[in-house]
Parts: C-alpha cells; structure tokens; sequence
C-alpha cells in the first residue's frame, strides 16, 4: 500500500468517527463512540502495517520529542498560572477553587508523570549501553 | 555540517527517492540531511555512506 492511500484511509477513519460520535451525542448514547474508537484504532493500526513506505523514521521521533516537551512545559506553565487564579479567585464563586485545585494537581500529575517515564527510559538506556559493554 | 551527499547521488544515478527508501528513511530527512539543516544519527550516517559506497567522513564535513 502506497503512502498516499494510507493517508485518504487516515482522513476517511477520522471523518467517519466524527460522524459516529456526533450522532451518538445526539442518541445520547457514550458506548458507541467508545466501540467506534478502538474499532478505528485497531483498523488504523493494522493498515500501517500494510503500508510499504516510511512514514516516519528517526527525525520524526526527534521532532516528536521536542513538540511533547514543548507541549508539556506550555500546558504545566498556563494550567499553573490559571490554577492559582482560580484559587485567588475563590471569594467571587466556589467553583473557582475546585477548578484552580483541578488545575493545579493535573499539572503536578503531568509532570510526575513526565519525570518517571523519563526516568524509565534514561534507565533502560544505560541498561543497554551497559548490557553492550 | 556540511555534506557531498547531492555529488554522491548523481554519481550513482540515485535520486533522493531512491536514497531514501535504501536507508529507510522519509524523502524529506535526505533533503534536510542533504542541506546540512538535520544532523543525522551515527546510525543513518552510516547507511547513507554505504549507499553511497563512500566513507562517513568522505560524505560529512563538520565545521565549527
């Protein structure tokens, strides 16, 4: 399979569960876009496979790297800040404090998160090299 | 960096393409490999220089 239709069978995927999960909005119905999910990602995964091309190789992962620590580091910045305003806010609703203590523990959970796996993986690489040595 | 990869490639007749797909690798990581924008792996490096039959600090040239 060419590259080029691994991409319309992406985009085709992508269009149906936007479908299948806004009709089961409107049903009220949460098992449906559940199914249709995994059924999507089993099917997209199972199709990359088919794929002869490269789609992604070892720039891609760089790139990835970078954009997840970007994304962690814009997420955990703003989430903190808008956390400690809601939290001063308090007074004004008590829905502000809730949300600010939301807020503010995602990030701590984000960034533990962050730090274990990539704890878990600076180890499993010395691992290697050691195993290699 | 700079790299001879373009020079290397219209001796054997290879396109990037081509190149690509002998190192398993996307089009566009030769074209920036090949622009000296992405500094490769030791890995791929390596791969690209033998495609190339060529020695990796035949192909590469880092300058500071």
């Amino acid at each position: 399979m060419q590259a080029k239709t691994f991409f319309f069978i992406r985009i085709l995927t992508a269009i149906f569960l936007a479908m299948i999960v806004s009709v089961s909005i409107t049903l009220g119905n949460f098992i449906l876009p559940l199914v249709a999910m995994v059924t999507a990602i089993v099917f997209l995964w199972t199709t990359k496979k088919k794929v002869q091309a490269i789609l992604e190789d070892e720039l891609d992962y760089k790139i990835a790297g970078e954009a997840s620590r970007l994304a962690v580091m814009i997420y955990a910045m703003l989430s903190a800040a808008l956390g400690i305003y809601f939290i001063a806010c308090r007074e004004n609703n008590y829905i502000y404090e809730i949300l600010g203590s939301v807020l503010c523990y995602s990030t701590c959970f984000l960034m533990i998160l962050q730090s274990l796996i990539f704890k878990y993986l600076r180890n499993k690489n010395y691992q290697n090299i050691k195993n290699e040595d | 960096m700079k790299t001879k990869i373009k020079e290397y490639r219209a001796r054997y007749n290879l396109t990037q393409e081509k190149l690509a797909q002998i190192v398993r690798v996307r089009r566009e990581t030769i074209l920036f490999v090949e622009q000296g924008k992405y500094v490769p792996s030791l890995k791929l490096a390596y791969d690209i220089a033998r495609a190339l039959k060529a020695k990796i600090e035949d192909i590469f040239f880092f300058e500071k």
